[in-house]
């Protein structure tokens, strides 16, 4: 214990003077002054996708979804509202829009033919969401979560360009513990990151239980993750341009969190997935698939540690006690 | 005690070896110099000692234990002091001296006394990247001995300090081999070996061209004679007279107006040079 807490209090002794730090502490500001001053609040609900089901050929609207199930599922998350043509006449189903927002829509159904007869609420408790704030867990997920992945793997390479990699090599620092030091500070940062993002945009009042837990355990996942991927390189020319790749990838589930009606099985093996949905229902309500997302993370907690503990002990402290 | 027991190391596997046959062992509480020029195979020896390359073929042995079956732990009683210092440049020396000692889990030497014995006590508290390349040599130093090893692997310990400071670490070196670490002293520095070495050996084109107490090979590849400058009138003569002729000595002594008497031992520089056919800086 006493060498990972000392390896803790080293590497953020050593993080105030790495430019990368910096550089992303300066983002989070810029994250903060994005979201509270440029990004529009106005564009309520924003990004919700009209699902249809069993509409007929002339109903020039909406995405035909898979099934009224879906649809429903769809909505019941907060990123869809449907229409339902049933023998009775068109419903509209919504995850609890205010009034004025369901009148865009009906007058928009009048303007095509169509009169809603009725009009149901999945969420009682929803309120609608602005734009701006209904952004946040995308910036957070993918600032504050990946510190980790970023600062950890810049600590990697400077230990192997200052060669202190080596003293590491000939110490009893053992393998397991140099991945607890690094995930243990940099969640700690991760945690601390996403609850400044979330305090200066969506406020206090969100589910902390839910919030702090999930930020902690998420940037521990790609700190492991970026140990792994960044122990092979030697310097930060390969590292970093092939990092960008690997982030945009693990960044395509916004496209399911703004249109859920796209999520295909694939996307939900990606390991931001789940992150993004659990943060909005911690931010702003709504249902979480408990299964999938105890399955998903835990899983995924297993994965990056079981590839930092390989990759680590392979190709950045080979030979210190593997 | 450490063994090493014809170890070789082909790094790419095609059948060309860094390092052939090496074999030679290091008792507890006596220094072992390994000589040799830069690409002769020293780093590759060390690192198969300090298991930072597997072994190939061969076998290095801790009291009896060999290095593939050592664990995490074994670590505990490692210190390698690098040519090429590798410290933590944003940290100060102590923290550094600090962070290393919580990798141990043996007692270690107070960080503060280390610092005191190479000199570097006023400068504790500064940033190593303000520290000269003889500061960070002696930290590097220091570091190595933070957990008392028993086993000691240093790398040109004395290169680029001045007289003084170099004097400071011999002693300590000498303090680690008499309070019984095996010591593996690798080094450019004849005079440092023949200082220190209570055997050394010659590494040349990865293989060892010999080995001796530096007494033994002074012997072996010296001189036994004496050069004898006298004069004889206004001139200065020079005349070599073989030790084994004693009247041949006296009578000089006695009768000739001796300016000097050099004693034509070799030194290790000599000798490599005579071993290897090449100057050990090359």
């Amino acid at each position: 214990m006493k060498s990972i807490f000392s390896t803790c209090a080293q590497d953020s002794k050593r993080l105030l003077t790495n430019a990368l730090f910096w550089v992303l502490t300066a983002t989070l500001v810029v994250i903060v002054l994005v979201v509270d001053l440029a990004l529009p609040k106005e564009l309520a609900s924003g990004g919700v996708t009209p699902l249809t089901w069993n509409a007929p050929a002339d109903a020039a609207f909406g995405t035909p979804a898979l099934s009224e199930e879906a649809l429903r599922e769809a909505v019941r998350k907060g990123d869809a509202v449907g229409f339902l043509f049933g023998e009775d006449g068109l419903t509209i189903v919504h995850p609890g829009f205010s009034e004025k927002s369901l009148n865009i829509y009906v007058l928009e159904l009048m303007r095509d033919g169509f009169t809603p007869v009725e009009v149901v609420s999945l969420d009682a408790q929803a309120k609608e969401i602005p734009l701006n704030l209904r952004l946040t867990p995308i910036f957070i997920a993918f600032e504050a979560l990946m510190v980790g992945f970023i600062l950890g793997g810049a600590l990697m390479l400077a230990e192997k360009q200052d060669g202190t990699v080596r003293a590491l090599r000939v110490s009893p620092f053992p393998v397991s513990s140099y991945i607890i030091a690094k995930t243990l500070l940099f969640s700690l940062i991760g945690t601390l990151y996403a609850s400044l993002i979330c305090v200066f945009t969506v406020g206090f009042s969100i589910n902390w239980g839910l919030f702090l837990p999930l930020s902690f355990i998420g940037t521990a996942v790609f700190t492991m993750i970026g140990l792994a991927y960044t122990s092979p390189f030697r310097d930060m020319s390969g590292w970093f341009f092939s990092m960008i790749a690997l982030l945009s990838i693990n960044m395509l589930p916004v496209i399911s969190y703004t249109s859920p009606a796209f999520t295909p099985f694939w996307m939900r093996l990606i390991p931001s997935y789940p992150m993004l949905m659990v943060y909005r229902a911690a931010m702003f309500g709504g249902s979480v698939d408990w299964v999938y997302t105890v399955v998903a993370l835990g899983a995924w907690g297993i994965v990056s540690y079981l590839l930092a503990r390989i990759f680590v002990a392979r190709k950045h402290l080979k030979g210190a006690g593997v | 005690m450490i063994q090493v027991n014809q170890v070789f190391h082909d790094y790419e596997g095609k059948g060309k070896c860094a390092v052939s046959d090496i074999t030679f062992s290091v008792e507890s509480g006596s220094i072992f110099g390994f000589l040799g020029p830069s690409g002769a195979g020293k780093s590759t020896i060390q690192n198969i000692m300090t298991g930072l390359l597997p072994i190939q073929k061969g076998e290095v042995l801790y009291d009896g234990k060999s290095v593939r079956h050592l664990n995490t732990g074994f670590f505990n009683q490692i210190g390698v002091s690098f040519e090429q210092n590798n410290l933590y440049s944003s940290l100060t020396g102590l923290e550094n001296l600090k962070y290393h000692a919580a990798l141990f889990s043996v007692p270690t030497v107070n960080p503060m006394e280390l610092l005191e014995r190479v000199g570097l006590r006023e400068d504790a508290n500064k940033r190593v990247s303000n520290y000269s390349k003889g500061m960070r040599q002696r930290l590097t130093f220091a570091r190595s001995l933070i957990n008392k090893p028993q086993y000691l692997f240093l790398d040109e310990p004395t290169s680029g300090l001045d007289p003084k400071t170099a004097v400071g670490i011999r002693e300590l070196i000498l303090e680690q081999k008499a309070r019984g670490a095996a010591v593996f002293l690798t080094t450019h520095s004849m005079e440092l070996a023949d200082a220190l070495s209570d055997t050394v050996a010659f590494l040349y084109g990865g293989v060892i061209a010999a080995m001796d107490t530096p007494e033994a090979l002074k012997r072996v590849y010296g001189k036994r004679e004496v050069r004898v400058v006298y004069r004889e009138g206004e001139e200065e003569r020079e005349r070599a007279i073989p030790l084994d002729d004693k009247a041949a000595l006296s009578a000089m002594l006695t009768t000739a107006d001796v300016v000097k008497l050099h004693s034509q031992e070799a030194t290790l520089e000599e000798i490599f040079l005579r071993v290897t056919g090449k100057e050990l800086t090359a």
